[in-house]
């Protein structure tokens, strides 16, 4: 699954073994937005052992925000059924508030190995 | 937002709410439930803290922008004020020129056929030699502002000043015509000979006890007109055989008179009387120049139709040619405006 960057939505991969996502992100219809990476990414974790993501967001919004604590719940929720789930949130030097949320999603990843990574 | 954000949230809750009306709620169901709340808390803490993040940030963002907004407001008015400081070190045209993009502001130069004007004041150094420094400076400059004013209102293009020494031309970087260009540069130079007089009371005043008198030259031709110097710092202005003559004729010039080539009186003998004066010999010209002194505008109606009339109090130039709808209409509504002024005349 690969999805360009728009204006409002980042760019967005996912493979069998690894999530990638870049850009900024406050959609217009979240929910038509967040289904479809969070169900792909659901069967992609089903379907293997050892699982990587990458994530380097530059904004966003509040409803984005919900959507990123649902689909860290499923990264964490895999680490916890046994999977190897490792997670780097990147985030530019200069920019505090990335680090910040960055900090705060990291907070509730007990079972996956979570990085931040400054760039 | 969309409901479908909160899926997982609603279905526990509608699934807690059916279990409770139907009487099988028991203790999983309420762990569940519980166990959700406190997910859903916690995520609303990390979202208010987020959301109050955004707030600051986009505020700090705000006030920046404010602040770029005075500092850009202020370098405008900085600019502005540099700019107008600018204008008058250039001609009036060279500067709408150049700030509104029209000309590059380049080395470079191109030919093009202009009217030069030259004028100095008879014997300035001699007169200057006796005044005060203090009044030196403020006579030299009420007349060259005087000057610049009779120049700028005929449209020349005045290149520099030379000490008591004026160069001014028409032809560039706006023009109308060689012929055009050319009455307008006599007419010009009449009127600086008539704006002396008025000025010697004035300097007079300042305590300059000889009047000024000048002298000038005019000269038309294909001159080399543009940008020169280096890339650091450039002179606007024109060169060549046809500006230096138009310098020699000033020279040549007697007081109080204006002395133009043949070229520059074939062009504009429709509008000026002129009287024929010695011939001159020029470095780079192999023939001796014919040389006429200017005795005046000529005051009737030619056989193209032109009307040009000159007095004290009146300047008039009707070119029915080039007349538009705009400048007949003009004139119809100056007529009854112009009885009214010598009526209003007669009176006083």
């Amino acid at each position: 699954m690969h999805l360009e960057a728009t204006n409002r939505t980042p760019e967005i991969s996912i493979s069998e073994t690894a999530l990638e996502m870049k850009g900024e992100c406050y959609p217009e219809d979240i929910t038509a937005f967040a289904e479809p990476i969070l169900e792909s990414l659901a069967e992609k974790l089903k379907a293997c052992d050892v699982y990587s993501v990458s994530l380097e967001l530059r904004y966003f919004n509040s409803s984005s925000a919900k959507f990123l604590f649902d689909f860290f719940e499923v990264l964490e929720d895999a680490a916890v059924a046994g999977k190897s789930v490792s997670i780097e949130w990147r985030y530019r030097s200069t920019d505090n508030s990335m680090k910040e949320a960055g900090e705060d999603f990291g907070e509730d990843m007990e079972e996956a190995d979570y990085q931040l990574v400054e760039i | 937002m969309s409901g479908g954000l909160f899926k997982q949230e609603e279905a526990l809750l509608n699934d807690a709410k059916e279990k409770e009306s139907s009487n099988s709620f028991d203790a999983e169901q309420n762990k569940l439930l519980l166990k959700g709340y406190e997910k859903l808390l916690k995520q609303t803490r990390r979202l208010v803290k987020m959301s109050d993040r955004t707030e600051a940030e986009l505020n700090r963002m705000s006030k920046e922008q404010v602040e770029l907004n005075q500092t850009l407001s202020e370098q405008n008015t900085k600019l502005e004020t540099l700019s107008v400081k600018l204008s008058k070190y250039l001609s009036p045209q060279v500067y709408e020129s150049i700030f509104s993009g029209k000309a590059e502001v380049r080395v470079g130069a191109d030919r093009k056929y202009l009217t030069v004007f030259f004028s100095d004041i008879v014997s300035f150094t001699e007169i200057t030699d006796q005044l005060e420094p203090e009044i030196l400076t403020r006579s030299l400059n009420a007349y060259l502002n005087e000057m610049a004013i009779v120049a700028i209102s005929h449209g020349a293009t005045i290149d520099k000043y030379i000490g008591d020494s004026i160069m001014a031309f028409f032809g560039d970087p706006e023009t109308l015509g060689p012929q055009h260009d050319a009455v307008k540069c006599v007419t010009m130079a009449l009127s600086m000979q008539e704006k002396v007089k008025l000025l010697n009371h004035e300097l007079n005043k300042m305590g300059v006890t000889r009047p000024f008198n000048i002298r000038c030259g005019i000269n038309s031709g294909i001159c080399t007109v543009g940008n020169f110097g280096s890339e650091n710092r450039l002179d606007y202005t024109a060169v060549g055989n046809q500006v230096n003559l138009a310098s020699r004729l000033e020279s040549a010039s007697g007081v109080g008179e204006v002395l133009i080539s043949e070229e520059t009186m074939l062009l504009t003998q429709e509008h000026f009387d002129f009287e024929p004066n010695q011939e001159i010999h020029v470095k780079g010209f192999a023939r001796p120049i014919k040389t006429y002194t200017v005795n005046g505008h000529k005051t009737r109606k030619d056989l193209s139709g032109n009307l040009s009339f000159h007095s004290k109090g009146l300047d008039l130039e009707i070119d029915p040619l080039v007349l538009n709808e705009d400048s007949k209409k003009a004139i119809t509504e100056l007529i009854p405006q112009l009885q009214n002024i010598i009526q209003q005349s007669t009176k006083n």
